[in-house]
């Protein structure tokens, strides 16, 4: 087991240096398929030997800080195996989706040489997701953490235009500044308990707790994109399409709210005006993001807001559970893995409209369900999956969180309910009229020539039976329960 | 069983999706599932009447314990009488499509066929799902599927919009039950429907405010899917939209799930003993009575065939609502009207079923033949398609309620328990004279639909060799028509299932019986009342008289030996085209247009609403704050830059500067 981890982080690190060191020879797309598809089968062979266990390994340590114990390695529990799994089957379908997405024939942004680039960072951010998800402690969170912020500012400005340059700055600042609030918790963390593990908060002090977790919420908050730090998202999406899907849906911004899960699942008792305050900012960044759908024109933007709304559900099924509501605690991680699969079909199928027809505006685009059947269906599923109708994935999750909700048993719990099933209504509305008219209604003359590549209609496809299959795997993965 | 029924569906899912490039195998394929399907749910109505306790069945696999809800089947009488309705009309569609389909030339099979499977699927799901949770999920299922079929021509920008509200508005009403239905399992933590009970006593007894809300979310909610008159206003722009065969399984059964919806509530998990009941039914009977009579008044105006009979199925759910909510408020005061009239209330819903499929079959036809379902257009049908206008008439009488179809032994029912309730609620006596005047209302629409489509002289534009539909759309019309006839003359068949199947709900627990009811005459309905008759209805003796006048009149004609001939229309000696003086549909009932428009406000408009331009300045988080300060920060450092004036002597100037700090500092400290 300790060697199939390792080579869960080395495969993507080998890939990063062959790539660096000889760009030509290791751009071929069989090997970066291959690599993919290594990384994809290690992850299922990991969660299928921890299944229903909890493994701890550990290896290294820096004596001048921390003595005697080790600092770095990994540590399989349930959570850590959700992530795990987000992070390794999006990332392999994503690197095989940019095998053909970033060529010449991409109307919107033809690329012709350079990829190399775009690889190395990608396989340098899959690692750096795979280390903060298997990080036993807050310190190789914090290193992860802040690779995965460079490599998201890096993928951003991969198209070398001036608008891309200055949102890859926007987001590196946006995510880095009040990632130094991370930093700080935890040197105030070692400070205190002279130890980095994720249950030491709770022999802080009630004011120091107060602060550490504080300063945790910041930079989780500015991470996943939440008010009042969302502002970096919608502008980042000047990067490549595979890039939105992986990081800025599925995986980065999920960093966020990973580290604030980890906190409210080892820490036993959190102070409850902690819990209020993530659900109430919660309640808060949801609306934000709904009243922003009906203004974008722009596809991407509106699945980026989408997201925020859909990052502030996690973190109101984390804060309720907080106040002691266990049910919601599992819907909230939960919709960790139902939303990176249903988000990722919307951005794929986003990113294949812009191959196919060059553009990613909603009133350029008209009846295109003539010549993507295919796509259209994974979009409709994305739509009904992201929006919680029955059988798709968020459902389930955005149902449990309700449930929670109301089972805390004051009028708190009522409000949050009718706010919640509020602003879905609301989104199933906006979602399901960008749809009709994306793919329905008349096509236009110049679409009547489009051919959808096979590859692009097969990972669109496998992506919707993973949606499918998503939140079964999600309840195998809960139902013993996280603490 | 239910495995199996789950394994026929998804094989048939599968082998059409494969086979879409061809109609006709396709069609027969789904066809022949449909039919399998049938044979299990025959088989398991048949299981469950024979037995005393309902069919259960658990999949503890697909359970969540954590929030209470696993998936339990339960098949009692009612679910296995709305088992059989669904089978039924399901077979006949699924029959009619086959060839109705070809219609569609730009159109793939593939999005219809394996999603009529699901969506029959899904409404065989909803009544027999025994956890709210999964009923749930089962019920928005079949909404999702019901919205693919409406939307099936999907370049039309009318079926488009069409669906969309349609999809909306029962996802809202979804939403609303959601509330209801989570607030409720809080109090037990389960989702079964037996847990669901005991937290509505429990709430009836400790804040019967929250329930009066709880019953108002469901009702909303179940009102909304079954079209009762303010909630159902999609109706009549989604079921035209969707292919004839769609349309009359949509018209047919999916608005009934509404009907099974409020019976469960109502009348199985609602404890009898709470005045809520009384109130609700009354609610329930005012919604119904008003969707009759403005259902029917719509349909009077209309142009549209489908339109028009989609607003005669508001009209006619509204004479459902009306009798079940009779029904439910008389339950514990006058509990032998409160019975017949859940009976009579299902009677029409199996019914209604059978003759609004059949009309909308027969526009499904007749836009088959001409392509048109404007009846402004249309005429004289009777001498091309004689097969379809005969059903068309059967249908549209068992629906105006004439005698001996079947529509007349439920209207009947339904204006008795409307009179005879007004003992408990005299507001019962004006529901009953209204119920009244809506028939009259249902046979003066019919009029209209039949004598614009079927009777007169074929206008000149239409091929003279129009001909009549194909065996198999045939065959459909001709099985329900038939249907509507035996019911019609065997009514007490189909009343006492009904009966039986009252048994688990609160009319249950003091069930009289059937004959007390309805008398023990195997040819007639006599309605009982504390054992003396207030109604007889003999239909076989009343067949038999009208046949005999039939064969008198045959009689008379034919010894006269009078010669029959066809003359031209006498226009008073001027020669018209037929087109020009033909009664179109839009001369019918104008006063009833005029008068309509003005007081019946059936659609609010609804107002475009604009972006409100100030709430996004305020959150642009950019402007206001985040680009100021990033400025601000670049500013100051510009600022501190010209420190590195590039002249060496500033810099030595500034390191003298620094040493005598340095030096100051450490005469200030070491001391």
């Amino acid at each position: 087991m300790p060697s199939l981890l390792l080579f869960l982080i080395l495969v993507p690190a080998i890939g990063v240096i062959l790539l660096l060191l000889l760009p030509s020879v290791f751009k071929n797309k069989s090997f970066l398929v291959s690599l993919a598809l290594i990384i994809f089968i290690l992850a299922l062979m990991v969660s299928y030997l921890s299944f229903n266990k909890v493994f701890k390994f550990t290896f290294g340590n820096l004596p001048w800080i921390s003595g005697t114990t080790n600092l770095f390695g990994a540590l399989i529990d349930p959570l850590s195996l959700l992530m795990l799994t987000v992070v390794c089957i999006i990332g392999a379908i994503v690197v095989i989706f940019s095998t053909k997405y970033l060529d010449c024939d991409n109307k919107e942004h033809p690329v012709e040489r350079g990829t190399a680039y775009y690889y190395i960072w990608l396989f340098l951010f899959i690692g750096s997701m795979i280390g903060i998800a298997i990080s036993p402690n807050l310190l190789q969170f914090l290193i992860f953490w802040e690779l995965t912020t460079l490599c998201s500012a890096a993928l951003i400005a991969f198209y070398e235009t001036e608008k891309g340059a200055k949102a890859g700055f926007k987001a590196l600042l946006m995510t880095h500044a009040p990632g130094l609030f991370f930093f700080i918790a935890v040197v105030l963390l070692f400070i205190y308990t002279k130890s980095f593990e994720f249950n030491a908060i709770v022999e802080l002090s009630p004011l120091i707790e107060i602060i550490v977790v504080l300063f945790l919420l910041i930079s989780a908050w500015a991470k996943s994109a939440q008010v009042p730090f969302y502002t970096w998202l919608p502008d980042a999406m000047e990067a490549p399409t595979p890039i939105s899907a992986y990081l800025h849906a599925a995986a980065m911004v999920k960093a966020g709210v990973f580290l604030i899960a980890r906190i409210v699942v080892s820490v036993y008792q959190l102070p409850a005006n902690i819990g209020l305050l993530i659900a109430f900012m919660s309640i808060v960044t949801m609306y934000v993001g709904l009243i922003f759908y009906f203004k974008q024109d722009d596809l991407k933007k509106l699945l980026a807001f989408s997201t925020i709304t859909h990052l502030a559900y996690i973190l109101l099924g984390l804060g309720l559970g907080t106040l002691g509501c266990g049910v919601a605690l599992k819907g909230g991680l939960l919709h960790i893995i139902c939303h990176a699969f249903a988000k990722t079909i919307l951005f794929l199928c986003a990113g294949v409209i812009s191959y196919l027809t060059g553009t990613r505006y909603i009133s350029k685009l008209s009846g295109l369900s003539r010549r993507m059947p295919a796509v259209a269906f994974a979009f409709m599923v994305g739509v009904f999956a992201v929006t919680g109708i029955p059988p798709f994935a968020c459902f389930w999750s955005k149902f449990l969180i309700l449930t929670g909700a109301i089972n805390m048993g004051s009028h708190l719990g009522v409000i949050f309910v009718i706010l919640i099933l509020a602003e879905s209504v609301g989104s199933f509305y906006w979602f399901l009229k960008v749809a009709h008219k994306i793919f329905l209604g008349e096509s236009k003359e110049e679409d009547m020539e489009i051919i959808v590549p096979p590859i692009f209609q097969w990972i669109l496809i496998v992506l919707v039976i993973l949606s499918l299959a998503a939140p079964l795997w999600g309840f195998m993965l809960l139902r013993g329960g996280v603490r | 069983m239910i495995l199996t029924l789950a394994l026929v569906i998804l094989t048939g899912v599968i082998l059409t999706t494969l086979t879409y490039k061809n109609k006709k195998l396709c069609g027969y394929i789904a066809f022949i599932s449909v039919l399998i399907i049938n044979i299990i749910i025959l088989k398991i109505v048949f299981k469950v009447f024979s037995s005393e306790t309902p069919l259960t069945a658990s999949f503890p696999l697909f359970s969540i314990p954590s929030i209470g809800a696993s998936l339990l089947v339960s098949v009692d009488k009612l679910s296995a009488i709305f088992l059989a309705l669904i089978g039924l009309v399901s077979l006949i569609a699924t029959l009619y499509s086959i060839d109705y389909m070809e219609i569609y030339k730009k159109e793939s099979l593939v999005r219809f066929y394996p999603i009529l499977l699901l969506f029959i699927g899904g409404m065989l799901g909803v009544v027999c799902v025994f956890d709210l949770f999964f009923f749930f999920v089962v019920w928005e299922f079949m909404t999702l599927a019901s919205y693919f079929l409406v939307i099936y021509e999907k370049e039309d920008p009318v079926a488009l919009k069409a669906g969309f509200k349609y999809f909306l508005m029962t996802h809202i009403a979804t939403a609303l039950m959601f509330i209801a239905g989570l607030i409720l399992q809080s109090y037990t933590g389960s989702f079964s429907f037996t847990a669901i009970s005991e937290a509505i006593n429990t709430v009836s007894f400790s804040n019967p405010v929250l329930l009066h809300i709880i019953l108002a979310l469901f009702f909303i909610g179940f009102a909304t899917k079954a079209g009762v008159y303010p909630f159902g206003v999609w109706l009549p722009d989604a079921h035209p939209a969707a292919p004839s065969g769609i349309s009359a399984i949509l018209s047919g059964i999916m608005i009934k799930m509404g009907i099974y919806g409020i019976l469960r509530i109502f009348l199985y998990i609602l404890p009898s003993t709470s005045s809520h009941s009384l109130i609700w039914g009354e609610i329930i009977a005012t919604f119904g009575v008003a969707s009759a009579l403005i259902g029917s008044f719509s349909a009077l105006i209309q142009k549209d065939s489908k339109r028009l009979l989609a607003f005669s199925s508001i009209g006619q759910i509204g004479y459902i609502v009306l009798a079940i909510g009779i029904g439910i408020s008389l339950l514990k005061n006058y509990p032998v009207i409160a019975t017949i009239s859940v009976i009579a209330g299902l009677f029409h819903m199996i019914n209604h079923a059978l003759f609004k499929s059949l009309l909308f079959l027969n526009a499904g036809s007749i836009l088959y033949k001409t392509n048109t379902r404007d009846l402004n257009k249309l005429g004289g049908l009777w001498s091309a398609m004689p097969y379809t206008t005969a059903t068309a008439v059967i249908a549209s009488l068992s629906i105006s309620g004439f005698p001996p179809f079947n529509g007349f032994v439920s209207k009947w029912l339904i204006y008795q328990v409307s009179i005879l309730g007004g003992r408990g609620m005299p507001l019962y006596y004006i529901f009953g004279i209204i119920a009244i005047f809506a028939s009259a209302l249902t046979v003066a629409y019919l009029l209209k639909f039949l004598s614009t489509a079927f009777l007169g002289d074929l206008p000149e534009k239409m091929e003279v060799s129009l001909k009549e539909v194909t065996l198999n759309m045939n065959i459909a019309q001709y099985i329900l028509a038939f249907l509507c006839i035996l019911l019609g003359l065997f009514p007490l068949v189909p009343l006492s299932l009904i009966y039986l199947s009252l048994s688990g709900s609160q009319l249950g627990s003091h069930l009289l019986q059937f004959s007390y009811l309805f008398g023990n005459g195997r040819n007639g309905v006599n309605v009982l009342l504390n054992g003396n008759p207030v109604g007889i209805w003999r239909p076989l003796f009343m067949f038999f008289i009208f046949l005999i006048c039939l064969l008198l009149v045959y009689l008379i004609s034919k010894s006269c030996g009078s010669k029959k001939r066809a003359v031209p229309v006498w226009y008073c000696g001027e020669e018209y085209p037929v087109d020009i003086v033909r009664y179109r549909a839009s001369s019918f009932y104008l006063p009833v247009a005029e008068v309509f428009e003005r007081w019946f406000l059936l659609f609010p408009p609804v107002k475009g609403v604009e972006k409100p331009e100030t709430i996004y300045k305020i959150l642009d988080f950019d402007k206001i704050f985040y680009y100021p300060f990033f400025n601000f920060v670049v500013n100051l450092t510009e600022r501190i830059r010209k420190i590195h004036a590039g002249i060496p002597q500033i810099y030595m100037l500034w390191q003298i500067a620094g040493i005598f700090l340095a030096i100051l500092i450490l005469f200030s400290f070491v001391r």
